[in-house]
């Protein structure tokens, strides 16, 4: 029989405060389950946001090549295959608790369960938690593949009276882990890990506005459930005033950021400091900083050797071949992220580059950027000018990214050079080749037309 | 309020047969007809992706048969520009795949061959006036009658080499052009039809072809979509509305591609994108009383039958102005070239008389099949 699979995205989440020296929340369930699988320290997300990253997560793809670049433009190419439709094709039932947003992109399976779209506010402590093990209780029908998408991290962020205590976290983001943590420990004792494997994982990281300095935590945060209440109104503002809602929002925002930057004026902090203060993933000029791209990723299961810690780069699109290999599917679909299981298994492992790309906004055009991240440097640019917001920085010596060394032209090139090498295979591949899928579909339709 | 629009595409109607239907030479006097409209790809997932995207295939992505699911996520076709201005769009096709469903709120196909479009388009233009509720329309209507029988009388019954094909081209012509006369009752019958509906005011009706019909004029084009000869590169937009000027008519050249600025021009949006086509609105208007040949169209194809099949890659392209036309079949590697004035059925290839204008010709062909697309 083949394995049941448990997948949890925690939207939002962080690798640095997922595991690591610098989390302050207290996560005695995540530790313990680290020791029981194989932690990933460095997994790179393709994307800083939801849609990108789930997409390139799903298809094992590199952002540019699934058709999704935003909600706008929102459907998956025809040609393009997903880890679900694998899984479909191989006898797994498919159930999961989704927010409905995600499930307009074609990149979703049909659901078993006729509760798996949630409301982008459903939180674990809101009741998701209970589903889920509620679920995990019943009689699912096997293998299945349960997954669950959880915005529990995603601001605002609502911390339950019972994580608010400073002990919980420096933070509402740190506190709300705690939280987590605690589920995540109810949800586990409900797997059996004989049958089932266990992933948890991120599709993006975010800003943290809270940073701990010589004289104490400066907190940013905004009060959650005011906001959430703020969104809910604001959502069902009439289509024609919305761009007078976009001004009076913008001109709000500017206000608000202004009194924060002169806060900080009077306190030293260096530029990733400022960033997670003042900065966000919705600003027009986008970034790929690792605090928005860096992941977590913990996978376990029956063959998976306990307490292996991998600190050698991989890559959210490796997700895809990993799991299928692992539960002995044959993969024929054709990927750019390669199986982890050689690196779990201590094997010789070549780090590829991780390719990611910023998202754009909806309402207005943002200044895009393009990236490579390697073990040892952070490369992004403006996407549509090589020449134009050039970043550069030495991650070894430079973790927290805050000494720009764009002025090193030979490194750029060679940064620069991997990513003409990602586009030109593509474009020789769309002028040239036609997956036996696609060609399947063409030709299907040149039949309906009749030029068969 | 902003204008209603209605496409109405006469799938593979040629430009020199529509006087043949007595309903369609009526409507023409109704408003104003283009009928040297330069198609850039001579089948319909091509060009109808090329009107409503304002590009050529290179630009927009579907420059080939084989990339029909390939329209570049970063082109904005015209019902998305118009959805996102307000308006309520919808079509009804011949298959769902002829334009991605993007920006549409109804997006849907009929069966050519059970579907009875006289009654199916009214009941469908009642159903998307109801439901726009009081946004502007914008109507896409695939007429399909002359592909049916051309793929059920045609491509069923001879092969693309079958000579007893193109020794009956004037038998050919007379059973086209009686289905034409089928198409033209439909035109008159969905005109009556908007007439008497909610659109009959501050509407822009646009009756269209996406590509002509060969009926034998040459071996190897069957149908449409071998070569970029007369009879399927060149087509018509007759344009209907108030504020159009009636009973005109003109043979200067103009391309599909300038469809878009003119229509978003009519409008009055306003895109951040530079459009390769020219604006017709002023001409349209009687702004202008004088509409001004194109200096260059190009076209470009790739068959999926005949001699040169090539359904993956465009090998078939031309240059044309109003006098002239170079035609480049890249399989064989052959250049053909000819006087439109004086041999308008493009009988004598006159290429090897080396005239100066066939290297001019022979330099802008070449550049434009070369070029790097502006748009990833």
């Amino acid at each position: 029989m083949k394995q049941n699979i448990f997948f949890i995205i925690l939207d939002s989440c962080r690798s640095d405060k997922f595991y690591g020296k610098s989390k302050t929340s207290i996560t005695p369930n995540i530790d313990q389950l680290i020791k029981k699988g194989a932690y990933f320290e460095q997994t790179i997300s393709s994307a800083d946001s939801t849609l990108l990253a789930i997409t390139s997560l799903f298809t094992g793809k590199h952002p540019f090549k699934t058709g999704i670049r935003s909600e706008r433009f929102n459907k998956l190419k025809n040609d393009v295959s997903t880890f679900f439709k694998i899984l479909t094709d191989n006898g797994y039932h498919h159930y999961a608790y989704n927010p409905t947003v995600t499930k307009t992109i074609g990149l979703m399976p049909d659901f078993e369960n006729e509760d798996s779209d949630y409301d982008y506010h459903f939180d674990l402590n809101d009741g998701l938690g209970e589903k889920i093990i509620e679920k995990l209780k019943s009689k699912l029908n096997e293998p299945w593949c349960f997954y669950i998408h959880a915005n529990d991290l995603h601001f605002p962020i609502k911390v339950s009276e019972k994580f608010s205590d400073n002990k919980f976290g420096d933070s509402n983001f740190e506190k709300q882990i705690s939280a987590i943590d605690s589920w995540i420990g109810k949800i586990f004792e409900n797997i059996n890990l004989k049958n089932t494997l266990f992933i948890i994982t991120s599709d993006h990281g975010t800003y943290i506005p809270s940073v701990t300095t010589e004289n104490g935590i400066l907190n940013f945060e905004i009060e959650g459930k005011k906001q959430q209440l703020v969104s809910k109104i604001s959502k069902k503002t009439p289509s024609f005033l919305q761009p007078l809602k976009t001004k009076i929002f913008m001109k709000k925002e500017k206000i608000e950021r202004e009194s924060m930057r002169k806060k900080t004026l009077k306190i030293e902090l260096k530029p990733h400091q400022k960033r997670e203060l003042l900065w966000q993933r919705s600003d027009l000029d986008k970034v790929l900083f690792d605090s928005n791209v860096k992941v977590p990723l913990l996978i376990i299961g029956n063959q998976i050797k306990e307490n292996t810690i991998i600190s050698q780069q991989v890559r959210q699109i490796d997700i895809f071949p990993t799991l299928l290999d692992i539960i002995g599917v044959k993969n024929e679909v054709d990927v750019d992220g390669q199986s982890l299981v050689p690196l779990i298994n201590g094997e010789d492992f070549e780090e590829l580059p991780a390719y990611m790309e910023s998202t754009p906004l909806i309402q207005m055009k943002a200044n895009e950027v393009i990236g490579i991240r390697t073990s040892q440097f952070k490369y992004f640019r403006d996407r549509d000018d090589k020449t134009k917001r050039i970043h550069l920085y030495d991650l070894k010596n430079d973790f927290n990214e805050d000494y720009n060394i764009s002025e090193k032209k030979d490194i750029v090139k060679k940064m620069e050079n991997i990513i003409e090498e990602l586009y030109k295979e593509n474009i020789e591949k769309e002028n040239t080749e036609f997956s036996e899928e696609e060609t399947r579909a063409i030709e299907e339709e040149l039949k309906k037309l009749g030029y068969d | 309020m902003k204008p209603n629009i209605v496409f109405i595409l006469l799938d593979g109607a040629r430009w020199d047969r529509l006087n043949k239907s007595q309903e369609f030479s009526e409507l023409i006097k109704e408003g104003t007809l283009l009928d040297n409209v330069n198609t850039a790809i001579p089948y319909t997932i091509g060009s109808v992706n090329v009107t409503f995207s304002g590009l050529y295939g290179k630009e927009n992505g579907i420059d080939a048969y084989y990339k029909m699911f390939r329209l570049k996520k970063s082109i904005k076709n015209l019902p998305e520009i118009l959805q996102e201005n307000g308006y309520f769009t919808a079509c009804d096709l011949l298959t769902d795949k002829i334009i991605v469903d993007r920006g549409f709120d109804i997006h849907q196909a009929h069966n050519e061959y059970k579907d009875n479009l006289l009654v199916r388009h009214p009941e469908f233009i009642d159903e998307c006036i109801k439901k726009a509720e009081d946004k502007p329309v914008f109507l896409f209507l695939h007429s399909t009658r002359i592909h049916t029988v051309t793929v059920s009388e045609i491509l069923k019954k001879y092969q693309w080499d079958d000579k007893t094909f193109y020794e009956n081209k004037e038998k050919n012509l007379e059973n086209y052009d009686k289905v034409f006369q089928e198409v033209g009752q439909y035109t008159a019958k969905i005109k009556e039809y908007i007439d008497n509906s909610k659109l009959k005011n501050n509407t822009i009706l646009i009756f269209f072809s996406d590509h002509g019909t060969g009926v034998g004029e040459r071996f190897g084009e069957r149908n449409y979509g071998s070569f970029t000869y007369e009879e399927t590169i060149r087509s018509f937009y007759l344009f209907i509305g108030e504020k159009i000027k009636k009973n005109i008519q003109t043979s200067n050249l103009r391309e599909t591609i300038d469809i878009m600025p003119t229509i978003l021009d009519f409008c009055e949006i306003s895109e951040n994108i530079d459009y390769p086509g020219e604006n017709i609105l002023p001409f349209l208007f009687g702004q202008n009383k004088k509409m001004e040949d194109k200096d260059f169209v190009f076209s470009e194809t790739g068959a999926l039958h005949g001699p040169y099949p090539s359904p993956k890659e465009p090998n078939v392209f031309c240059i044309k102005n109003s006098k002239y036309k170079l035609m480049y079949l890249k399989t064989p590697d052959e250049w053909k070239f000819f006087d439109l004035e004086k041999d308008p059925d493009e009988l004598s290839n006159i290429y090897d008389e080396k005239l100066k204008i066939i290297e001019e010709f022979k330099i802008k062909l070449l550049n434009w099949i070369n070029r790097e697309s502006s748009i990833s």
